[in-house]
């Protein structure tokens, strides 16, 4: 049931941003946590992101890790 | 980049990988941005991120990406992937279906292949028998894996697409 575009973006992102698997995963979370808290994204009524959002999400996310390193 | 193995000659080794994992609890159901299904097995600790601290990740988490699922109880299908397609509600209604399996025992892992068939059958005892399994589609041309298993030791094995598998430390980046 997994959405192969949805995948398939995340795993591009994923490469940009040259995250390890790991990370992959919890970015995935973390999208998923910004979408409940109220942070979602424009793509359509579910709150999913575009690829530009992923990518500034990408940003955001990463900030934090170092942030609390 | 190491080259990825051809399932045909190497299902034992890849049983031998998995092998570990037989007799973990099952102990969260979780769903990842794009529907993901993920299982978290085994000593449960805190996500390091921290806007996410306040959930817990197992130490071995199968990953289904794109493929079809369902769930078997005794002899009869209980609930497949692809009776969400298109719901609205489909997270929600699968994660009540596959609640059952939060808290079992994985009793077996097995990997079926040949060459027009790959199947990967997750067998569960809780208060009853459950079957989880996985059936990728061959044909599927979107470049996507068929499954993942994050590892205790920090590898990650990845099967598919097509009947090839590969296993890599979790720090090397994607």
């Amino acid at each position: 049931m997994g959405k192969k575009d949805d995948l398939k973006q995340i795993d591009a992102i994923a490469r940009e941003f040259r995250m390890s698997p790991t990370l992959r995963k919890t970015f995935g979370l973390f999208l998923e946590e910004e979408k409940r808290n109220g942070y979602g994204g424009t793509l359509n009524d579910r709150g999913d992101f575009t690829y530009l959002e992923l990518r500034q999400k990408a940003k955001e996310f990463l900030e934090d890790i170092n942030y609390d390193s | 980049m190491i080259p990825k193995t051809s399932l045909a000659n190497s299902i034992l080794n890849l049983n031998q990988i998995i092998q570990p994992i037989i007799g973990e609890i099952c102990h969260q159901i979780a769903f990842s941005y794009g529907d993901e299904l993920q299982l978290h097995f085994g000593k449960m600790t805190a996500y390091n991120h921290p806007k996410l601290s306040h959930l817990r990740k197992g130490s071995w988490q199968l990953s289904t990406r794109a493929t079809p699922w369902y769930l078997m109880l005794e002899k009869g299908v209980s609930w497949s992937s692809s009776m969400l397609v298109n719901n609205e509600n489909a997270v929600e209604l699968a994660k009540i279906q596959l609640q059952c399996l939060e808290n079992t025992k994985l009793t077996n892992f097995v990997i079926l292949a040949n060459s027009n068939d790959m199947k990967l059958t997750l067998s569960f005892q809780g208060d009853l028998d459950y079957e989880l399994i996985l059936e990728p589609d061959l044909k599927d041309d979107s470049g996507l894996a068929y499954w993942e298993l994050m590892m205790p030791n920090e590898q990650i094995l990845t099967v598919g697409p097509g009947m090839f598998w590969e296993c890599k430390s979790i720090h090397e980046p994607y």
